[in-house]
Protein backbone atom coordinates (compact mmCIF):
# COMPACT_ATOMS: atom_id res chain seq x y z
CA UNK A 1 0.00 0.00 0.00
CA UNK A 2 2.54 2.19 1.08
CA UNK A 3 4.59 1.79 -2.32
CA UNK A 4 1.31 2.20 -4.14
CA UNK A 5 0.44 5.46 -2.56
CA UNK A 6 4.38 6.65 -3.44
CA UNK A 7 3.40 5.58 -7.28
CA UNK A 8 0.49 7.75 -7.98
CA UNK A 9 2.20 11.29 -7.08
CA UNK A 10 5.10 10.10 -8.90
CA UNK A 11 2.93 9.77 -12.20
CA UNK A 12 0.64 12.76 -11.75
CA UNK A 13 4.06 14.77 -11.65
CA UNK A 14 5.86 12.94 -14.74
CA UNK A 15 2.83 13.58 -16.42
CA UNK A 16 3.27 17.76 -15.87
CA UNK A 17 6.63 17.30 -16.57
CA UNK A 18 5.71 15.70 -19.83
CA UNK A 19 2.50 18.12 -20.42
CA UNK A 20 4.97 21.30 -19.45
CA UNK A 21 7.78 19.81 -22.66
CA UNK A 22 5.61 18.65 -24.72
CA UNK A 23 3.56 22.49 -24.50
CA UNK A 24 7.18 23.95 -24.66
CA UNK A 25 8.42 22.40 -27.66
CA UNK A 26 5.18 23.26 -29.47
CA UNK A 27 5.48 26.83 -28.66
CA UNK A 28 9.04 26.63 -30.16
CA UNK A 29 8.57 24.40 -32.29
CA UNK A 30 5.94 25.23 -34.22
CA UNK A 31 7.26 28.87 -35.43
CA UNK A 32 10.37 27.17 -36.32
CA UNK A 33 8.57 25.12 -39.14
CA UNK A 34 6.28 27.34 -40.10
CA UNK A 35 9.37 29.88 -41.02
CA UNK A 36 11.70 27.44 -42.20
CA UNK A 37 9.74 26.72 -45.60
CA UNK A 38 10.48 30.75 -46.14
CA UNK A 39 14.34 29.92 -45.79
CA UNK A 40 15.06 31.22 -42.36
CA UNK A 41 18.46 32.63 -42.04
CA UNK A 42 19.35 30.00 -39.61
CA UNK A 43 17.86 27.29 -41.44
CA UNK A 44 19.03 28.63 -44.59
CA UNK A 45 22.33 28.42 -43.18
CA UNK A 46 22.34 25.14 -41.95
CA UNK A 47 20.92 23.68 -44.72
CA UNK A 48 23.58 25.24 -47.29
CA UNK A 49 26.04 24.40 -44.90
CA UNK A 50 25.61 20.40 -45.20
CA UNK A 51 24.87 21.32 -48.90
CA UNK A 52 28.47 22.88 -49.69
CA UNK A 53 29.95 20.20 -47.13
CA UNK A 54 28.99 17.80 -50.24
CA UNK A 55 29.38 19.61 -53.69
CA UNK A 56 32.75 20.90 -52.09
CA UNK A 57 33.67 17.57 -51.00
CA UNK A 58 32.82 16.41 -54.93
CA UNK A 59 34.78 19.34 -56.57
CA UNK A 60 37.82 18.31 -54.73
CA UNK A 61 38.11 15.25 -55.74
CA UNK A 62 40.90 13.86 -57.98
CA UNK A 63 38.61 10.71 -59.35
CA UNK A 64 35.49 9.72 -57.81
CA UNK A 65 33.05 7.24 -59.62
CA UNK A 66 29.33 6.37 -58.90
CA UNK A 67 26.57 3.99 -60.41
CA UNK A 68 22.88 5.88 -60.47
CA UNK A 69 19.32 5.48 -61.81
CA UNK A 70 17.59 8.31 -62.95
CA UNK A 71 14.05 9.03 -63.97
CA UNK A 72 12.24 11.85 -65.45
CA UNK A 73 8.75 12.66 -66.19
CA UNK A 74 7.99 13.50 -70.08
CA UNK A 75 4.47 15.33 -69.80
CA UNK A 76 2.73 14.50 -73.51
CA UNK A 77 0.72 16.73 -75.58
CA UNK A 78 -2.33 15.59 -74.11
CA UNK A 79 -1.64 16.38 -70.32
CA UNK A 80 -0.43 12.45 -69.85
CA UNK A 81 2.71 12.18 -67.45
CA UNK A 82 5.23 9.28 -68.41
CA UNK A 83 8.79 8.36 -67.10
CA UNK A 84 11.74 7.35 -69.02
CA UNK A 85 14.93 7.02 -67.58
CA UNK A 86 18.73 4.96 -67.34
CA UNK A 87 21.25 3.58 -65.82
CA UNK A 88 24.09 5.61 -65.32
CA UNK A 89 27.75 4.83 -64.40
CA UNK A 90 30.67 7.64 -64.29
CA UNK A 91 34.31 7.49 -63.65
CA UNK A 92 36.08 10.83 -63.30
CA UNK A 93 39.45 11.50 -62.96
CA UNK A 94 40.91 14.70 -62.69
CA UNK A 95 41.97 17.35 -64.94
CA UNK A 96 40.54 15.36 -68.39
CA UNK A 97 39.92 11.85 -67.96
CA UNK A 98 35.82 10.13 -68.16
CA UNK A 99 33.87 7.67 -69.01
CA UNK A 100 30.49 7.69 -68.79
CA UNK A 101 28.06 4.88 -69.82
CA UNK A 102 24.36 5.15 -69.86
CA UNK A 103 21.82 1.95 -70.03
CA UNK A 104 18.73 3.06 -71.55
CA UNK A 105 15.20 1.46 -70.18
CA UNK A 106 14.90 1.00 -74.23
CA UNK A 107 18.01 -1.62 -74.55
CA UNK A 108 20.47 1.07 -75.93
CA UNK A 109 23.60 1.15 -74.47
CA UNK A 110 25.60 4.16 -74.98
CA UNK A 111 29.27 4.80 -74.04
CA UNK A 112 31.26 7.93 -74.05
CA UNK A 113 34.79 8.28 -73.06
CA UNK A 114 37.11 11.13 -72.69
CA UNK A 115 41.36 11.51 -72.66
CA UNK A 116 42.61 14.53 -72.79
CA UNK A 117 43.08 13.86 -76.57
CA UNK A 118 39.82 12.68 -77.92
CA UNK A 119 36.39 11.57 -77.37
CA UNK A 120 34.91 8.35 -78.40
CA UNK A 121 30.73 7.89 -78.78
CA UNK A 122 29.61 4.20 -79.11
CA UNK A 123 25.65 2.94 -79.20
CA UNK A 124 25.24 -0.45 -79.08
CA UNK A 125 22.46 -1.18 -80.28
CA UNK A 126 23.13 0.38 -83.54
CA UNK A 127 27.15 -1.10 -82.86
CA UNK A 128 28.85 2.13 -84.29
CA UNK A 129 30.95 4.29 -83.10
CA UNK A 130 32.37 7.87 -83.65
CA UNK A 131 36.25 10.06 -82.61
CA UNK A 132 36.99 13.33 -82.47
CA UNK A 133 40.09 14.42 -81.59
CA UNK A 134 39.74 17.21 -78.78
CA UNK A 135 42.21 18.74 -75.96
CA UNK A 136 41.35 20.48 -72.84
CA UNK A 137 40.46 20.15 -69.29
CA UNK A 138 36.79 18.30 -68.22
CA UNK A 139 35.48 21.47 -68.12
CA UNK A 140 36.01 21.72 -72.06
CA UNK A 141 34.73 18.56 -72.92
CA UNK A 142 31.51 19.00 -71.38
CA UNK A 143 30.78 21.94 -73.31
CA UNK A 144 31.67 20.52 -76.45
CA UNK A 145 29.31 17.78 -75.67
CA UNK A 146 26.60 19.69 -75.27
CA UNK A 147 27.37 22.81 -78.19
CA UNK A 148 28.68 20.60 -80.64
CA UNK A 149 27.85 17.17 -79.98
CA UNK A 150 24.52 18.06 -78.34
CA UNK A 151 24.30 15.24 -76.21
CA UNK A 152 22.49 15.33 -73.45
CA UNK A 153 24.49 14.94 -70.08
CA UNK A 154 22.18 14.85 -66.93
CA UNK A 155 24.51 13.83 -63.82
CA UNK A 156 27.79 14.79 -65.93
CA UNK A 157 27.92 17.94 -64.98
CA UNK A 158 28.82 17.29 -61.24
CA UNK A 159 32.16 17.36 -63.42
CA UNK A 160 32.39 20.91 -63.75
CA UNK A 161 35.32 22.35 -61.50
CA UNK A 162 32.94 25.14 -60.49
CA UNK A 163 30.02 22.83 -59.88
CA UNK A 164 29.58 23.85 -56.50
CA UNK A 165 29.32 27.40 -57.34
CA UNK A 166 26.75 26.76 -60.40
CA UNK A 167 24.46 24.85 -57.91
CA UNK A 168 24.70 27.51 -55.33
CA UNK A 169 23.51 30.83 -57.13
CA UNK A 170 20.53 28.71 -58.46
CA UNK A 171 19.44 28.73 -54.69
CA UNK A 172 16.61 31.14 -53.56
CA UNK A 173 16.05 29.28 -50.16
CA UNK A 174 16.04 26.29 -48.25
CA UNK A 175 15.51 24.48 -45.09
CA UNK A 176 16.65 21.23 -43.39
CA UNK A 177 13.58 18.65 -43.67
CA UNK A 178 14.97 16.51 -40.71
CA UNK A 179 16.46 13.37 -40.55
CA UNK A 180 15.23 10.63 -43.26
CA UNK A 181 16.19 6.69 -44.43
CA UNK A 182 16.41 5.94 -48.09
CA UNK A 183 17.99 2.85 -49.25
CA UNK A 184 18.62 1.94 -45.78
CA UNK A 185 20.84 4.84 -45.75
CA UNK A 186 20.29 7.92 -43.16
CA UNK A 187 19.90 10.98 -44.16
CA UNK A 188 19.92 14.42 -44.06
CA UNK A 189 16.70 15.56 -46.14
CA UNK A 190 17.27 19.07 -47.65
CA UNK A 191 14.86 21.27 -49.57
CA UNK A 192 15.74 24.10 -51.55
CA UNK A 193 14.18 26.34 -54.12
CA UNK A 194 13.92 29.00 -56.98
CA UNK A 195 11.69 30.63 -58.89
CA UNK A 196 11.22 27.82 -61.21
CA UNK A 197 12.38 24.73 -59.93
CA UNK A 198 12.42 23.00 -56.35
CA UNK A 199 14.95 21.05 -55.32
CA UNK A 200 15.50 18.00 -52.80
CA UNK A 201 18.69 16.33 -51.42
CA UNK A 202 19.44 13.40 -49.25
CA UNK A 203 22.99 13.68 -48.02
CA UNK A 204 24.36 10.41 -46.15
CA UNK A 205 24.49 11.41 -42.35
CA UNK A 206 27.37 8.67 -41.75
CA UNK A 207 30.79 8.28 -43.41
CA UNK A 208 31.23 10.97 -46.54
CA UNK A 209 28.45 13.24 -46.96
CA UNK A 210 27.36 11.96 -50.08
CA UNK A 211 24.09 12.54 -52.22
CA UNK A 212 21.92 9.28 -52.08
CA UNK A 213 19.04 11.06 -53.75
CA UNK A 214 18.19 14.01 -55.34
CA UNK A 215 14.93 15.51 -56.82
CA UNK A 216 14.09 18.19 -59.33
CA UNK A 217 10.60 19.33 -60.09
CA UNK A 218 10.32 21.93 -62.62
CA UNK A 219 7.24 23.85 -60.90
CA UNK A 220 6.29 26.25 -63.97
CA UNK A 221 6.45 23.65 -66.67
CA UNK A 222 2.83 21.81 -67.28
CA UNK A 223 2.02 18.56 -65.04
CA UNK A 224 5.29 20.00 -62.95
CA UNK A 225 7.70 17.03 -64.37
CA UNK A 226 10.21 15.81 -62.36
CA UNK A 227 14.08 14.61 -62.62
CA UNK A 228 15.18 12.44 -59.61
CA UNK A 229 18.18 10.59 -59.47
CA UNK A 230 18.84 7.35 -56.89
CA UNK A 231 22.62 6.91 -56.20
CA UNK A 232 23.15 3.20 -55.91
CA UNK A 233 26.91 3.14 -55.54
CA UNK A 234 29.52 5.77 -54.89
CA UNK A 235 33.55 5.21 -54.75
CA UNK A 236 35.89 7.96 -54.18
CA UNK A 237 38.65 5.89 -54.70
CA UNK A 238 38.11 3.64 -57.80
CA UNK A 239 40.19 1.10 -59.38
CA UNK A 240 41.45 2.83 -62.72
CA UNK A 241 43.01 1.13 -65.34
CA UNK A 242 44.53 1.75 -68.75
CA UNK A 243 41.67 0.44 -70.57
CA UNK A 244 39.22 2.56 -68.20
CA UNK A 245 39.95 6.22 -70.58
CA UNK A 246 40.67 4.61 -74.15
CA UNK A 247 38.03 3.01 -76.24
CA UNK A 248 38.60 -0.19 -78.46
CA UNK A 249 35.45 -0.80 -80.90
CA UNK A 250 33.60 -3.92 -80.25
CA UNK A 251 34.04 -6.59 -82.82
CA UNK A 252 32.03 -5.54 -86.29
CA UNK A 253 31.17 -2.17 -85.20
CA UNK A 254 31.35 0.38 -87.61
CA UNK A 255 33.40 3.79 -87.55
CA UNK A 256 30.55 6.48 -88.07
CA UNK A 257 31.25 10.58 -87.68
CA UNK A 258 29.84 13.07 -85.08
CA UNK A 259 27.74 15.35 -87.49
CA UNK A 260 29.92 18.29 -86.44
CA UNK A 261 32.54 16.24 -88.79
CA UNK A 262 30.12 16.20 -91.71
CA UNK A 263 30.76 19.05 -94.50
CA UNK A 264 26.60 19.77 -93.72
CA UNK A 265 28.05 20.83 -90.46
CA UNK A 266 30.69 22.30 -91.41
CA UNK A 267 29.23 24.67 -93.97
CA UNK A 268 26.33 25.53 -91.88
CA UNK A 269 25.75 29.00 -90.21
CA UNK A 270 27.57 29.67 -86.74
CA UNK A 271 25.32 32.05 -84.31
CA UNK A 272 27.15 33.59 -81.85
CA UNK A 273 25.36 33.85 -78.02
CA UNK A 274 26.00 36.17 -75.31
CA UNK A 275 28.41 33.95 -73.25
CA UNK A 276 26.59 34.94 -70.22
CA UNK A 277 22.91 36.00 -70.09
CA UNK A 278 22.67 37.15 -66.66
CA UNK B 1 -38.89 -14.34 -90.80
CA UNK B 2 -36.35 -14.14 -93.58
CA UNK B 3 -37.14 -10.61 -93.58
CA UNK B 4 -35.72 -10.61 -89.74
CA UNK B 5 -33.10 -12.70 -90.34
CA UNK B 6 -31.98 -10.51 -92.76
CA UNK B 7 -32.35 -7.88 -90.58
CA UNK B 8 -30.84 -9.18 -87.65
CA UNK B 9 -27.78 -10.03 -90.21
CA UNK B 10 -28.24 -6.30 -91.46
CA UNK B 11 -28.26 -4.89 -87.61
CA UNK B 12 -24.99 -7.08 -86.67
CA UNK B 13 -22.76 -5.89 -89.77
CA UNK B 14 -23.35 -2.35 -88.93
CA UNK B 15 -22.59 -2.78 -85.57
CA UNK B 16 -19.19 -4.62 -86.53
CA UNK B 17 -18.36 -1.53 -89.05
CA UNK B 18 -19.75 0.91 -85.55
CA UNK B 19 -16.94 -1.42 -83.48
CA UNK B 20 -14.04 -0.60 -86.43
CA UNK B 21 -15.39 2.96 -86.76
CA UNK B 22 -15.23 4.10 -83.14
CA UNK B 23 -12.91 1.82 -81.42
CA UNK B 24 -10.35 0.68 -83.83
CA UNK B 25 -8.77 4.24 -83.78
CA UNK B 26 -8.34 4.16 -79.91
CA UNK B 27 -6.90 1.17 -79.79
CA UNK B 28 -4.17 2.47 -82.18
CA UNK B 29 -3.96 5.39 -80.04
CA UNK B 30 -3.29 3.51 -77.13
CA UNK B 31 -0.85 1.50 -79.06
CA UNK B 32 0.72 4.19 -79.60
CA UNK B 33 0.53 3.50 -83.68
CA UNK B 34 -2.10 5.60 -84.35
CA UNK B 35 -2.95 9.13 -83.77
CA UNK B 36 -1.00 8.64 -80.26
CA UNK B 37 2.96 9.63 -80.52
CA UNK B 38 4.87 9.23 -77.43
CA UNK B 39 7.32 11.79 -76.99
CA UNK B 40 10.78 10.61 -74.95
CA UNK B 41 12.30 14.02 -74.33
CA UNK B 42 10.97 17.73 -72.32
CA UNK B 43 12.09 19.53 -69.88
CA UNK B 44 12.57 17.53 -66.86
CA UNK B 45 15.19 15.17 -69.22
CA UNK B 46 17.63 17.63 -69.06
CA UNK B 47 17.97 17.16 -65.14
CA UNK B 48 18.71 21.10 -65.24
CA UNK B 49 18.28 23.16 -62.14
CA UNK B 50 16.43 25.75 -64.25
CA UNK B 51 13.26 25.58 -65.35
CA UNK B 52 10.94 27.68 -67.82
CA UNK B 53 8.00 29.87 -67.47
CA UNK B 54 5.91 28.33 -69.77
CA UNK B 55 5.57 24.62 -71.67
CA UNK B 56 6.34 24.14 -75.38
CA UNK B 57 3.12 22.03 -75.48
CA UNK B 58 0.86 24.66 -73.74
CA UNK B 59 1.82 27.25 -76.31
CA UNK B 60 1.44 24.82 -78.85
CA UNK B 61 -1.68 23.24 -77.96
CA UNK B 62 -1.92 21.09 -80.84
CA UNK B 63 -1.64 18.05 -79.81
CA UNK B 64 -4.15 18.61 -76.78
CA UNK B 65 -6.66 20.36 -79.35
CA UNK B 66 -6.57 16.69 -81.49
CA UNK B 67 -7.57 14.66 -78.46
CA UNK B 68 -10.07 16.43 -76.80
CA UNK B 69 -12.84 15.90 -80.11
CA UNK B 70 -16.17 13.79 -80.01
CA UNK B 71 -17.01 10.54 -80.74
CA UNK B 72 -18.89 12.45 -83.84
CA UNK B 73 -16.06 14.66 -84.23
CA UNK B 74 -13.80 11.93 -84.62
CA UNK B 75 -15.89 10.30 -87.41
CA UNK B 76 -15.72 13.15 -88.95
CA UNK B 77 -12.10 13.61 -88.71
CA UNK B 78 -11.11 9.88 -89.94
CA UNK B 79 -10.04 12.05 -92.89
CA UNK B 80 -8.14 14.44 -91.72
CA UNK B 81 -5.78 11.37 -89.97
CA UNK B 82 -3.54 11.35 -92.41
CA UNK B 83 -2.78 14.88 -92.88
CA UNK B 84 -2.60 15.46 -88.62
CA UNK B 85 -0.41 12.77 -88.53
CA UNK B 86 2.08 14.57 -90.83
CA UNK B 87 1.13 17.68 -88.71
CA UNK B 88 1.71 15.60 -85.69
CA UNK B 89 5.44 14.35 -86.97
CA UNK B 90 6.12 17.88 -87.88
CA UNK B 91 5.64 19.03 -84.54
CA UNK B 92 7.69 16.19 -82.88
CA UNK B 93 10.23 17.66 -84.90
CA UNK B 94 9.81 20.73 -84.02
CA UNK B 95 9.65 19.66 -80.39
CA UNK B 96 12.59 17.74 -80.52
CA UNK B 97 14.71 20.82 -81.99
CA UNK B 98 13.17 22.90 -79.19
CA UNK B 99 13.65 20.40 -76.66
CA UNK B 100 17.56 20.19 -77.69
CA UNK B 101 18.19 24.02 -77.80
CA UNK B 102 16.52 24.20 -74.76
CA UNK B 103 18.80 22.11 -73.43
CA UNK B 104 21.52 23.60 -74.58
CA UNK B 105 20.18 26.53 -72.75
CA UNK B 106 20.07 25.06 -69.58
CA UNK B 107 23.08 23.82 -69.85
CA UNK B 108 24.61 26.99 -71.01
CA UNK B 109 22.97 28.97 -68.01
CA UNK B 110 24.41 25.76 -65.82
CA UNK B 111 28.07 26.35 -66.88
CA UNK B 112 27.64 30.31 -68.27
CA UNK B 113 30.04 28.88 -71.31
CA UNK B 114 27.83 28.64 -74.33
CA UNK B 115 29.59 30.37 -76.93
CA UNK B 116 27.80 29.71 -80.43
CA UNK B 117 25.17 27.48 -82.15
CA UNK B 118 25.75 26.03 -85.31
CA UNK B 119 22.87 25.04 -87.87
CA UNK B 120 23.31 21.66 -90.02
CA UNK B 121 23.25 22.59 -93.75
CA UNK B 122 20.81 19.84 -95.61
CA UNK B 123 18.29 17.43 -94.62
CA UNK B 124 19.39 14.33 -92.52
CA UNK B 125 17.12 10.79 -92.67
CA UNK B 126 16.40 8.25 -89.83
CA UNK B 127 17.90 4.67 -90.21
CA UNK B 128 13.81 3.54 -91.05
CA UNK B 129 13.87 6.46 -93.54
CA UNK B 130 17.06 5.86 -95.14
CA UNK B 131 16.32 2.21 -95.67
CA UNK B 132 12.74 3.07 -97.19
CA UNK B 133 14.52 5.03 -100.23
CA UNK B 134 14.59 3.46 -103.27
CA UNK B 135 17.91 4.08 -105.65
CA UNK B 136 20.52 2.34 -106.38
CA UNK B 137 22.95 2.90 -104.01
CA UNK B 138 27.19 3.15 -103.54
CA UNK B 139 29.50 3.13 -100.45
CA UNK B 140 32.57 4.97 -101.36
CA UNK B 141 35.58 4.96 -98.40
CA UNK B 142 37.65 8.01 -98.94
CA UNK B 143 39.54 9.52 -96.06
CA UNK B 144 38.41 6.78 -93.71
CA UNK B 145 34.72 7.99 -93.89
CA UNK B 146 32.03 6.25 -95.45
CA UNK B 147 30.10 7.58 -98.13
CA UNK B 148 26.93 6.18 -99.50
CA UNK B 149 25.21 7.42 -102.57
CA UNK B 150 21.92 7.06 -103.31
CA UNK B 151 21.02 7.58 -106.73
CA UNK B 152 23.04 11.38 -106.93
CA UNK B 153 22.48 11.91 -103.55
CA UNK B 154 25.46 11.80 -101.17
CA UNK B 155 25.39 11.06 -97.59
CA UNK B 156 27.48 10.13 -94.72
CA UNK B 157 26.00 8.23 -90.96
CA UNK B 158 26.91 10.56 -88.36
CA UNK B 159 25.47 11.02 -84.69
CA UNK B 160 23.44 13.66 -84.17
CA UNK B 161 23.00 13.94 -80.18
CA UNK B 162 22.72 10.24 -79.22
CA UNK B 163 20.52 9.24 -82.66
CA UNK B 164 22.47 8.11 -85.85
CA UNK B 165 21.23 9.33 -88.95
CA UNK B 166 22.06 9.95 -92.52
CA UNK B 167 22.85 13.04 -93.30
CA UNK B 168 22.87 14.84 -97.17
CA UNK B 169 26.61 16.17 -97.49
CA UNK B 170 29.14 17.05 -100.48
CA UNK B 171 30.42 14.35 -102.66
CA UNK B 172 33.77 13.00 -102.24
CA UNK B 173 36.78 14.75 -103.86
CA UNK B 174 36.66 13.41 -107.23
CA UNK B 175 32.83 11.57 -107.72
Amino acid sequence: MKGGFCMVPLFRWSSIYWMVFLLAGALVGAPVHAQAPEGTASANDSALSILKRTLNLLANQKQFSFTAELGFDVVQGDGQKIEFGSRRRLIIQRPHRIRLESQQRNGQQLQVIYNGSEISFFSARENKYAIIPKTGTLDDFLNVLVEELEVEIPLAQVGYKDFPEIIMEKIDAGFIIGESTVAGIVCDHLAFRNDQTDFQIWISKSGDPLPVRWVITYKHNEGQPQFWTQFIEWNLNPKIEDSTFSFTPPKGAERIQFMSQTSAYQQGVETPIKEDKQ
Amino acid sequence: MRTGSSLLRMIALFSVLLLFVYFIPDTEARRGGGGKSVSRSGHASSGSFRGSQSYRHDSRGHNRSNRSYSNRDRRDNQQDRRSDGRDNRRDQRDDIRDDRRDHRDDVRDDSRRYRARRMVIGSTLTIASYDALTCHRTIIIYGGVTYLRCGTVWYNQAYSGVNVTYVVVNAPPGY
